[in-house]
């Protein structure tokens, strides 16, 4: 589980602003992490990727503290191992889908690897020469996937991942990350502003409001909430 | 058939001025696209001035720098460092004067880098020079060789910062570009000519190169 309690100032459209934390992620769950632009969503996911510290906080994983502002500990990113997923471009162009996945792997264990055992999980085999420009925006994103997979993270961090796909693209992909949640116990976080990700996919949602939130709701609470919302409109 | 020396010497110098700028370019270029100052604007208008200042200027200043009447001169001249008319006074000349068209092109590639590809390859274990090496480096490669291409043109047509920091000595600093305006003092126009047909055949194979790459970019967008 992850155990994220944390403060940072960020810059929004009404000037600077605090952007306050607590959560607990659980492991093999998928949970939403909600809210309008510029709430902090991505900010949060470079928290906990290592990529961006906050003034005031702890973040810990399991037994292992990433992250306390009061002790002075910050592990860096490399030694996170968290996927990392983006809207687009999230495969570096300049490589085969095959280097691509061979990238996430540590070089002495590049041998190891079986790289079309691994597309094939992803639905991709035969793929290994392609270039990403070869490809579609949900193949984009499932070797992606495949990437995290090789790299054996732990917690995959997706932010709008399927915002550049269309809908029949985008219901596969639910289908898919769901399975896949379960096939290797996966903590997927998932940063959406769109309802619809997190009606089909999530199993948790942490609501960003006014860049505050003081943790994850389960899915139903977060419907009740939602339909509220809609009949006060 | 006229002496070959010059173009062999304006080749070598052409070189050595990209080879190095390469590689003093890149931190420099790379540095420039990730401060954030107001003072950022002076120091790009610094790289920048080689472009609109006249060449003679530079070779004048740079004349009276390594002069041995002068403190820095003199001090060189101490350690046997002689550099007025000589192969490194035209070199150094050159990678002034040929510094903006080196720097400029790869600040813009590192700055349209997206910031995502050094943030993923650190999510995959990668520290900062791997990253560099592996992932952002073979993604600018189209601005490396325009780059390289481009300062390699610059340097091949140089004149006047030559002709003010080398002189026109033969072998020494007799660039094929003071090689034709020597042969036009002395009426040898098919000497003037062997030279300027050679600049020109590798200034019109350059601009093709820069036309290709940059073809073979949108192809890549």
């Amino acid at each position: 589980m992850l155990d994220i309690h944390i403060k940072k100032q960020i810059k929004s459209v009404r000037g600077e602003t605090a952007l306050e934390v607590q959560a607990h992620f659980k492991n093999e769950a998928i949970t939403g992490i909600y809210g309008n632009s510029g709430e902090g969503k991505s900010t949060l996911f470079n928290i906990i990727a290592g990529l961006s510290s906050p003034e005031d906080g702890t973040l810990r994983y399991n037994d292992l503290v990433w992250l306390d502002s009061v002790k002075e500990i910050n592990l860096p990113t490399q030694k996170r191992n968290t996927g990392y997923i983006f809207q687009t471009n999230s495969l570096f162009p300049h490589f085969t889908v095959k280097e691509n996945i061979l990238f996430a792997v540590k070089n002495e264990n590049q041998h190891e690897v079986a790289v079309s055992e691994i597309l094939s999980q992803v639905d991709m085999e035969g793929m290994e020469n392609r270039y990403p420009h070869q490809l579609s925006g949900g193949q984009v994103q499932r070797i992606a996937i495949a990437r995290a997979l090789a790299q054996k993270a732990q917690i995959i961090l997706m932010d709008e991942p399927f915002s550049a796909l269309d809908l029949e693209i985008k219901q596969k992909l639910y289908s898919f990350i769901k399975v896949f949640k379960k096939k290797y116990n996966l903590m997927i976080l998932i940063v959406t502003h769109d309802i619809n990700d997190i009606f089909y996919l999530c199993d948790e949602v942490l609501w960003i409001k006014n860049h505050k939130t003081t943790g994850t709701i389960p899915i139903d609470e977060f419907k009740k909430e939602i339909e509220l919302k809609l009949r006060n409109l | 058939m006229p002496d070959l020396s010059p173009i062999l010497l304006s080749l070598k110098l052409a070189l050595l001025t990209s080879f190095v700028l390469l590689v003093i370019g890149l931190p420099i270029a790379y540095a420039l696209s990730i401060w954030k100052s107001k003072a950022k604007i002076f120091v790009e208008s610094l790289v920048s001035l080689p472009i609109i200042l006249p060449p003679t200027v530079i070779g004048f200043y740079l004349l009276i720098l390594f002069s041995p009447e002068n403190l820095f001169g003199e001090t060189l001249a101490n350690f046997g460092i002689h550099i007025p008319f000589t192969f490194s006074g035209i070199l150094i000349a050159s990678l002034v004067y040929s510094f903006p068209f080196m720097v400029q092109p790869l600040q813009k590639a590192f700055e349209q880098i997206p910031q995502h590809y050094w943030n993923i390859s650190y999510t995959l274990g990668k520290s900062k020079f791997e990253t560099l090496i592996k992932v952002v480096l073979p993604n600018m490669k189209h601005a490396i060789l325009t780059g390289f291409i481009l300062t390699f043109a610059h340097t091949m047509g140089e004149f006047g910062v030559i002709l003010m920091i080398g002189g026109n000595i033969p072998g020494e600093t007799k660039v094929a570009s003071l090689a034709i305006y020597s042969d036009l003092e002395a009426l040898d126009y098919s000497a003037a000519h062997f030279y300027s047909i050679i600049l020109l055949t590798i200034s019109i194979l350059i601009i093709f190169m820069v036309n290709l790459l940059n073809k073979d970019k949108k192809a890549d967008a």
